[in-house]
């Protein structure tokens, strides 16, 4: 790849932007000869040209043709055509040797198909324009949305992966200049705030209301701050979220600066790299603060999944309700309503005290009262290359932590990337010791039989597709064709049924079935040939995660 | 506009008013405050400049109009980007000490004072040809908002002239104004505009049946509510999906007063055209103030009431005719038999027409239409008082040597000398090439002479004429013939259309041009204007010329996933892939 020309799109928001700069130092480092250029909307161009390992940045606005399109007008439909073809030949004279899709959307797979570049990883489209994902991480990454409580990988790991064997990349990569930071300075001075002042930023926003922790909660844990540290309270935000500000202000007049829509992305990176520490909702900001080495505090409240999209780096805190079903996006739970049994300031103000001493390890806190309603994670890289997110108060695993935790070890594996078996057993050693055996023990069983019903399943079907293959390749009996097709596409769903019927297995049916919705051609001997691939990976994979539940089992008990 | 090198020496003589202060910043950089409001930071005043222009969202392909010098800061900035910039300053003061500060380059076109007639200033219009853009500097909007105000809607109006708008009516369900809103759309398409007709009389047989077959007159009266209800809804969601610029509603269309409102969220302007009489419909009282234009057909004291009703923008538009239905046509011998007469009336049988017609009954009269219940007419009625519409209206005028019109009136028993509310059968009949004689109904004569339609003050006069016409054909058909030519000239549905939207764009061109003015063309068009040589012009070629360049017709040619695409064909397949998800996108947010 030395000297290759590589393009990495991310047309989605500004954090994902972010979050994909490990994928790019990955690819830096492996092909330090490379150019790379990196695909944005607007809004993400400003980070992406703050990125060292970006030669160039191609900026790519699909609202204004939306809006084109959207007027129905015959002269904006042709502005709209000009601007598709526009892009096109401007990835055209890219000349790409590779392209990284790590936009998920068809729009963007249609793209590159114009474009023609040879190769796409994620999203693209096959010979006959349909839409398909090419590579062992992008399909891990589409699928992970469907099975979040067995998903253990950050997003930014994720993407890492859509790349063979990717290096480590530790952290989010996003540089400053003194500029920002002497503009920064003068912003905060203007606000009688000086380089000696203890700042703690707040961002009190999110996408979603249903991702907000509340404004007043926000106030109370600014007064604990201002009172124990003699901390000076900022607020970050675009201009849109000074509302939320405002409400901030009723609960604690004159308590805060606010500077919502008063930065830009360089000075907010600045602000951040001043700051003592960013309390949280799950944001942009958040990504900005773990690029720029700010320790964050996140409040994962309402369906926010902390461990795949919360900040890349070490030594930050999550703090998220114990319930069941957290972090589940097809379950929506509001912010505001988490209040009473939930995320309390105290709460907030011990994960400012943890993240602001700077542990050279995982710190502790003990399982009394004071916690009972929340869990607190700490972030760090594990021996396995990958982020981890550890308790910081040890309590009993539950099935779902175990499940989680041998399908981490089972994807790494299938990634062929887990590293040494001394790496795969450090990593489950260190997460283990953070957990107390499990209550109740008996899923172990469950789960295993489970897993090796699963495999048992994948082996009919890989013996099934051998019949298929055979039939095809004597050129005969096409009837008998037919009937192992149908026999195939019945236990396809006598699988998808099991799964239901046996959580732990879920993932890896959703995996195998995405798969074969994958496969492209038509050619039926080609295609043979690949859905016996995928049965045979079925059968190891569950094999495989059995294994690795033992392993957890050993380690933990 | 000149340049402003040349206002330097003008404004030179200028002396610098009270208010106008120029104060030095902590970078030792100039800067200025007018009346109390700083015209830029007294910090950084350049860098916060740059920083204004690269947060304004400004194309960089297009020239940029600067409204507002302040001291040239943001000028400065705008034309160090590349810019091509015009700027438009009200305060001879601040335009001095701009022009002074260097920061404004001479060559820039500088325009000072009023902006009202900048339409006519031929370098601003070649300026704004140019695909302009407007940048408003936010201090001097802060000092000067009408201004602003003034320049938008200059521009606006700029950008509007010979552009289609969309245009959708709603009907009513029944009535005399139903057979309007077809004539008015298609006169609105005949103009290149966008039209859409929201046809509530397809409703109208349910209505009937609904209403019609509860004997509670209270139950009957709930039900039909209801049923317009529904109606309302219907009509609000065809005009929301299509999208016009202006809605027309009609009078006694099924809608209320939300109505407008709800369209007025979504950058629609409203009309209403109330062809009623306002003092026999009161109903006008409750609505007038909630459309944005209300369109009436008669002046005078109703325009006053109007405005003590709260109605800002008001205006009186006559009815027409429509060429397409109301023209001459020849009968055959049967239809001769049938409809051929000395005298006729075709329209209700209203308490004046019943009193007066009964002293014509010497005559060989007919009478068409509805509600003519007298018994000394029944010898007159044709067709059992049978509804027409208007292919037989056209064959009833070409039958009767003279057409009746008389104005209708409810309280009067002959011609009503209060009468203002002209008729739309004035029109029709002179579009038809009938000879017509009518009561002097106030305002005729702003639409046709003595010469065109000979008018009767009362019976006598009324017998008069038709002895008078009777006996002369060649001035009867003469008359007919310059009552026919002026119709076509003055009174077609075009003519009213224009008016409307002359009065719509005069007043609403920021609105309108908020909304989107939208272009329709074909594939020739398009085919011809990117050249057939290119990937797109080769591919649009291919298709049917008068094929609309629209998204429908052309992403219905392109094949869905699954087959390997043209060039063409894939960039509007991405195209429509690109719409698709961002609505699904849009409707999953709005879902909540």
């Amino acid at each position: 790849m030395a000297g290759k020309r590589i393009l990495v799109a991310q047309m989605t928001r500004m954090g994902d932007v972010l979050q994909t700069s490990p994928l790019v130092r990955a690819l830096k480092q492996r092909y330090p000869d490379s150019h790379i250029t990196a695909m944005v909307r607007r809004m993400g161009k400003d980070i992406a040209e703050r990125n060292p390992d970006i030669d160039a940045v191609l900026v790519y606005e699909e609202d204004e043709t939306y809006l084109d399109l959207k007027s129905e007008d015959a002269d904006r439909l042709l502005k709209a055509y000009q601007d598709a073809d526009a892009i096109v030949q401007r990835l055209q004279e890219g000349r790409f040797d590779i392209a990284y899709n790590c936009t998920h959307s068809l729009s963007s797979a249609m793209l590159f198909k114009l474009a023609g570049i040879p190769e796409v990883v994620g999203a693209h489209l096959s010979d006959d324009w349909r839409y398909v994902w090419r590579g062992r991480g992008p399909n891990y990454f589409i699928t992970s949305v469907l099975h979040r409580e067995a998903n253990d990988l950050n997003i930014c790991d994720s993407f890492r992966y859509f790349m063979e064997k990717p290096p480590a990349a530790r952290g989010l990569v996003m540089k400053i200049d003194d500029k920002a930071r002497a503009e920064a300075s003068t912003i905060l001075s203007l606000h009688g705030i000086s380089a000696h002042d203890f700042v703690v930023c707040f961002q009190l926003g999110a996408s979603d209301r249903g991702k907000r922790w509340p404004e007043e909660r926000f106030a109370q844990l600014g007064r604990a701050l201002a009172d124990r540290y003699g901390a000076r309270i900022v607020l970050l935000g675009v201009e849109s979220e000074a509302k939320l500000g405002e409400s901030f202000e009723r609960h604690a007049p004159g308590l805060a600066t606010h500077l919502f829509g008063k930065t830009n992305i360089a000075q907010l990176a600045a602000v951040l790299e001043r700051a003592r520490v960013l309390v949280t909702n799950d944001t942009g900001t958040m990504h900005i603060a773990a690029a720029m080495r700010c320790p964050i505090v996140l409040l994962s409240v309402g369906y926010v999944h902390f461990r795949e999209t919360g900040p890349y780096g070490e030594g930050h805190c999550a703090i998220e309700v114990r319930r069941e079903n957290v972090g589940r996006s097809d379950i929506r739970v509001d912010g505001a309503a988490d209040e009473d049994a939930g995320i309390a300031p105290h709460h907030a103000a011990r994960a400012v005290e943890l993240v602001l001493a700077q542990h050279e390890g995982i710190p502790s806190l003990s399982d009394d009262k004071t916690f009972s309603t929340v869990d607190l994670h700490w972030s760090a890289f594990a021996p396995d290359g990958c982020l981890q997110w550890y308790p910081i108060v040890r309590r009993a695993a539950t099935e779902a932590d175990v499940v989680r935790m041998a399908y981490r070890l089972m994807w790494l594996e299938y990634f062929e990337d887990v590293g040494t078996p001394n790496a795969e057993g450090e990593s489950i050693k260190r997460i283990a010791k953070r957990y107390l055996p499990p209550e109740d023990g008996a899923f172990w069983g469950s789960a295993r039989e489970s897993l090796e019903g699963l495999a048992v399943l994948g082996d009919r079907g890989a013996a099934m597709t051998r019949e298929l293959l055979g039939v095809l390749e004597s050129n005969a009996r096409m009837r008998r064709a037919h009937e192992i097709v149908r026999a195939l596409m019945a236990l396809d769903e006598d699988t998808r049924v099991y799964a239901e019927l046996n959580k732990a297995c879920k993932p890896l049916v959703a995996i195998a079935r995405f798969e074969r919705d994958n496969l492209e051609g038509a050619e039926p001997l080609a295609l043979a040939r690949r859905t016996l691939a995928i049965y045979e990976a079925l059968s190891q994979r569950a094999r495989a995660t059995a294994t690795k539940l033992e392993l957890v089992r050993a380690a933990i008990t | 506009m000149k340049r402003a090198r040349e206002w330097s020496l003008e404004l030179a003589t200028d002396p610098l008013r009270d208010g106008v202060e120029l104060l030095t910043c902590q970078t030792g950089e100039k800067t200025l405050r007018v009346d109390g409001v700083l015209m830029h930071s007294r910090y950084r005043p350049s860098d916060e400049a740059v920083r204004l222009i690269e947060n304004a969202g400004i194309d960089s392909e297009k020239p940029v109009i600067v409204v507002g010098a302040g001291y040239g800061y943001h000028v400065n900035a705008l034309t160090g980007r590349g810019h091509i910039v015009a700027v438009l300053e009200p305060d001879r003061g601040v335009a001095r000490c701009a022009v002074e500060s260097s920061l404004i380059g001479g060559d820039v076109p500088l325009h000072v004072g009023d902006a009202s007639d900048l339409g006519g200033d031929p370098a601003f219009r070649e300026f704004v040809r140019g695909g302009a853009q407007l940048f408003v500097h936010p201090p001097t909007e802060r000092l000067h908002p009408h201004y602003v105000e003034t320049v938008r809607t200059v521009l606006a109006r700029m950008q509007l002239e010979g552009q289609p708008l969309g245009v959708a009516i709603v009907g009513p369900m029944y009535g005399g104004s139903l057979p309007l809103c077809s004539y008015l759309a298609r006169a609105f398409t005949k103009l290149g505009h966008r039209t859409l007709f929201v046809d509530n009389s397809k409703a109208w047989n349910l209505y009937e049946t609904v209403t019609k077959t509860v004997q509670s007159k209270n139950a009957s009266g709930q039900l039909g509510s209801l049923l317009a209800n529904v109606l309302e809804q219907w009509s609000y969601a065809r005009v929301a999906e299509f999208a016009p610029n202006l809605c027309i509603v009609m009078a006694q269309a099924p809608v209320g007063p939300a109505f407008p409102l709800r369209l007025k969220k979504e950058n629609i302007v409203t009309a209403f055209w109330f062809v009623e009489n306002w003092r026999h419909m009161p109903y006008w009282r409750h609505i007038c103030a909630q459309y944005d234009c209300f369109f009436h057909i008669q002046p005078g004291e109703f325009e006053q009431k109007l405005e003590e009703a709260g109605c800002g923008h008001h205006a009186f538009i006559q009815t027409g005719c429509d060429p397409e239905v109301h023209r001459p046509v020849s009968l055959s011998a049967d239809e001769l038999a049938e409809y051929g007469c000395d005298v006729s009336f075709a329209g209700a049988g209203y308490y004046n027409r019943i009193q007066f017609f009964a002293g014509l009954t010497d005559y060989d009269l007919h009478l068409w239409g509805t509600e003519w219940e007298s018994r000394e007419l029944q010898g007159h009625l044709r067709r059992q008082g049978e509804r027409f519409g208007p292919e037989e209206f056209a064959k009833i005028v070409a039958g009767s040597k003279i057409n009746l019109n008389l104005h209708s009136s409810a309280t009067h028993p002959g011609v009503d000398p209060r009468c203002d509310a002209i008729n739309p059968r004035v029109f029709e009949i002179a579009a038809c090439g009938g000879f017509q004689i009518c009561d002097p109904c106030r305002g005729l004569d702003r639409f046709f002479d003595s010469s065109e339609v000979p008018t009767y003050r009362d019976l006598a006069e009324c017998r008069a004429l038709i002895d008078r016409y009777l006996a002369n054909e060649k001035e009867r058909i003469a008359t007919a013939k310059r009552a026919r030519e002026r119709a076509l000239r003055e009174h077609t549905y075009e003519h009213r259309a224009r008016q409307m939207l002359e009065f719509v764009l005069d007043r609403f061109p920021i609105r309108i041009v908020d909304k989107g003015v939208l272009a329709q063309r074909s594939v020739a068009e398009i085919a011809a204007r990117v050249g057939r040589d290119t990937a797109l012009g080769a591919y649009l070629a291919e298709l049917p010329p008068d094929t609309p360049f629209t998204q429908a017709a052309l992403f219905e040619n392109i094949p869905l996933m699954g087959k390997r695409l043209s060039h063409a064909e894939g960039v509007f397949a991405y195209l429509r892939e690109l719409r698709s998800s961002a609505e699904m996108l849009l409707e999953m947010f709005d879902g909540g």
